[in-house]
């Protein structure tokens, strides 16, 4: 068994090659903070990476929906607060009503203040956000109420907006369930002021039980509403926080431990450096020089 | 005078032959770094005896034979590694090439998938929003061009193999040819008694080409001729007869063929070894089965979306319109895949024609997290699969290369060990040698010195 030159120049190349090799993989590691950059670096994660991104994409797209659910909440919630006004100062203009002392003239003003209410609240359940008809159900397109009396031209459906892995949360009320259904607000207001143009406070006066259940009626509803805007917004904290394990999670998987690369990486340079070192011997060495 | 004589002839064969050696060590020092080279070394013996008047005395010294090192179990076992190496080798650039195509970067088809499917999403927020319905059809068409593009990057991935593949097969053939003119020569050489060193060296160093690019087995007859064959036994060189490999085209296939006269035979890669088989293997076991899953894939993305689509309704009115243009076969599915609405008004969110209906559109958006391929896994988690699947192919076949590669050098050394040349033993050699030239030109000098003195003595 002897040492020949070309083994020695071959197990040096192998092993510079190798230590040249493991340096670049390092130095990419290094540079691009990822330990994963192609499939084969842990075929292993190649599933729950992607899975997780993907969820990562879903949560953050949940959280944008939910921010035009919270959006679509304080409208529809503005704007049922402006019914509920109108409906207390209609009650405040009937019960006005009952005061004996009051004349034709007197019920005639009355009747006038009704009217304007009715015209509000007409204007205020045709609310337009957005160029939509927001109580116009999935027709957002058509104006919610027209003619005299007002009749609902839109259809009874809730809008869903998924704000979860199958979590659905409505976002919209309807004008029939707001304005006709139950208690005919604009039916109850007509009567109102058509019997204070008639002289007839009795019959005005007699809405009022109407009224009260109209307003507990879009109460009813407003609460409803803002039970989902507490939901979607406690949703949306929780989904919040749960993006930021699940970026924890994918870094887990992906992210390179800087401190560690480095630490190597300074580990493999020393080594590299050494490979070489012993490369210059060998050439420096020759039994040619002693003979 | 007799003996002087003779030791002048010993002198003469003594310089001839330490000359000869140091001419066969500035050969060896001369092929230092020629690959597959072996050491030769002349084979030195002493003349027969002589009886001379009752003394046996010595003739001098001749070379007998001029032979190489050669250890045939090293050999075979290098070239049994060369055909490992190959083959990881012959997979090494077309599975990188796989594993770009399949990589998981945010420009993957995962990740195409994950858009589309959220641009669904986005549209249950706005579902009558031209906007959202030219986003979510771009998105479709964007995801139909990576289907397209996969399916052809893999194309390319068969055809590079190909193409490589008919090249190396001229090389191949040249070299078949090579190994039996060395046949002829070898036993030319050999049947005169000599040792063919030198084409002994070259035939060897193609016979380990030949492991590496089709794994071949060797066998060497009585007259010194070897014969190379296939690991399935196919003869490609008998003697001095050749059986040339040859590529044929059949429709979109390349086959691989070996002509026996006029008989051809197809070489599968479970006939052959080395490079031919690595690439093979990645091209008719690897590649072939990912386009027909990606095809599975791009087809029930096609059904399952079109089946929702086609349920609801677009805003004038109007049903049953196929989102993707439909498909009726699994086969080239993801190359087929393609956007059939064009405007956007088409695009079915509810299952009314209510600008605000968005039921449909939430339907077709939970699909990208339904087990819909085969009942049991995501359109994520199927893609995630393929990619860990060349992942760990790629992963391995580093390991494997590693691994021969390092065994190669180690076997290669082993044998450079035995037959190798070392400059260190050639020039101590050498030095013997030339001592030993000195020696015998000094005995020549000293018989003339005494031929000299014997022919004075009459003066």
């Amino acid at each position: 068994m002897r040492t020949t030159q070309a083994a020695t120049h071959r197990i040096l190349q192998a092993e510079l090659n190798r230590h040249g090799n493991r340096l670049q993989e390092l130095r990419k590691i290094a540079i691009s903070g990822k330990k994963i950059s192609k499939p084969s670096d842990d075929p292993a994660v190649v599933q729950p990476v992607l899975a997780t991104r993907s969820q990562l994409h879903n949560v953050d797209r949940y959280i944008k929906t939910m921010d035009t659910a919270m959006d679509r909440f304080h409208v529809m919630d503005a704007q049922l607060e402006q019914v509920g006004n109108l409906l207390v100062r209609a009650r405040e203009v009937t019960i006005a009503a009952g005061n004996s002392a009051f004349d034709q003239g007197d019920l005639n003003s009355l009747a006038e203040q009704i009217n304007a209410l009715k015209e509000e609240m007409v204007s205020l359940a045709n609310t337009k956000v957005d160029s939509k008809y927001i109580f116009s159900g999935y027709r957002e397109n058509v104006k919610s109420f027209s003619g005299n009396p007002p009749v609902y031209n839109g259809d009874t459906n809730h809008t869903m907006l998924e704000v979860g892995p199958g979590q659905m949360v409505q976002v919209n009320l309807t004008g029939n369930e707001i304005f006709t259904d139950g208690v005919d607000i604009f039916t109850v207001l007509e009567t109102i002021e058509s019997a204070l143009l008639n002289g007839d406070s009795a019959v005005a006066i007699a809405q009022l039980d109407d009224l009260t259940d109209g307003a507990d009626q879009v109460m009813r509803l407003r609460s409803v509403m803002g039970n989902n805007s507490l939901r979607t917004e406690e949703a949306q904290k929780y989904m919040k926080e749960f993006k930021v394990e699940i970026r924890g999670i994918l870094s887990r998987y992906e992210d390179a431990d800087i401190i560690e690369t480095i630490s190597e990486l300074t580990q493999q340079e020393g080594a590299f450096e050494l490979a070489l070192d012993v490369t210059a011997r060998v050439a420096r060495l020759s039994i040619l020089d002693y003979l | 005078m007799g003996g002087l004589l003779n030791a002048l002839n010993i002198g003469k064969t003594s310089l001839a032959v330490n000359q000869k050696s140091i001419e066969v060590v500035g050969n060896n020092i001369a092929n230092v770094n020629t690959p597959g080279y072996s050491r030769q070394q002349a084979e030195l013996s002493s003349l027969p005896v002589v009886d001379i008047e009752g003394y046996f005395v010595g003739q001098g010294v001749t070379v007998g034979d001029i032979v190489r090192e050669h250890d045939v179990f090293i050999s075979n076992q290098v070239q049994e590694k060369s055909s490992t190496v190959g083959e990881e080798n012959g997979k090494a650039v077309p599975l990188s090439a796989v594993e770009r195509v399949l990589n998981i970067s945010e420009r993957s088809l995962a990740a195409e998938i994950s858009r589309y499917f959220d641009a669904w999403q986005e549209l249950t927020v706005n579902p009558g929003g031209t906007v959202e319905r030219d986003a979510l059809i771009m998105r479709g068409t964007m995801l139909a061009d990576v289907f397209n593009n996969v399916s052809q990057q893999l194309d390319v991935v068969k055809k590079d193999i190909n193409s490589t593949l008919s090249v190396k097969i001229d090389d191949v053939n040249l070299v078949l040819r090579e190994v039996a003119d060395l046949n002829d020569r070898i036993a030319q050489i050999e049947i005169f008694g000599h040792t063919a060193n030198s084409f002994r060296d070259q035939r060897d160093l193609l016979v380990e080409q030949l492991s590496a690019s089709l794994g071949v087995k060797t066998f060497e007859g009585q007259d010194g001729k070897i014969s190379v064959n296939l690991p399935s036994g196919h003869s490609l060189v008998n003697g001095n007869n050749v059986q040339t490999l040859a590529g044929v085209n059949v429709g979109n296939e390349f086959l691989l063929q070996v002509r026996f006269g006029d008989v051809s035979i197809d070489l599968d890669q479970g006939k052959i070894g080395g490079e031919f088989k690595g690439m093979m293997e990645v091209r008719d076991t690897l590649v072939s089965s990912l386009q027909d899953e990606l095809d599975l894939m791009a087809f029930t993305l096609v059904d399952e979306v079109n089946d929702l689509h086609e349920n609801g309704m677009g805003l004038d009115g109007i049903g049953s319109r196929p989102f993707f243009t439909p498909l009726t076969a699994v086969e080239d599915a993801s190359r087929n895949i393609a956007v059939a609405l064009q405007q956007t008004f088409e695009v079915a969110s509810g299952n009314s024609d209510a600008v605000g209906d968005n039921t449909n559109a939430r339907s077709i958006a939970a699909l990208g997290e339904k087990k819909v391929i085969n009942g049991r896994e995501t359109f994520t988690e199927f893609y995630g699969r393929l990619s860990a699947r060349v992942g760990s192919k790629v992963a391995q076949n580093n390991l494997n290369l590693t691994g021969a590669e390092d065994a190669l050098v180690q076997l290669k050394n082993l044998r450079d060990g035995r037959v190798g040349v070392s400059i260190e033993e050639e020039m101590i050699n050498l030095i013997q040698y030339q001592r030993g030239f000195e020696a015998s030109a000094k005995l020549l000098s000293t018989v003339d010195e005494m031929m000299a003195t014997l022919l004075s003595l009459k003066r």
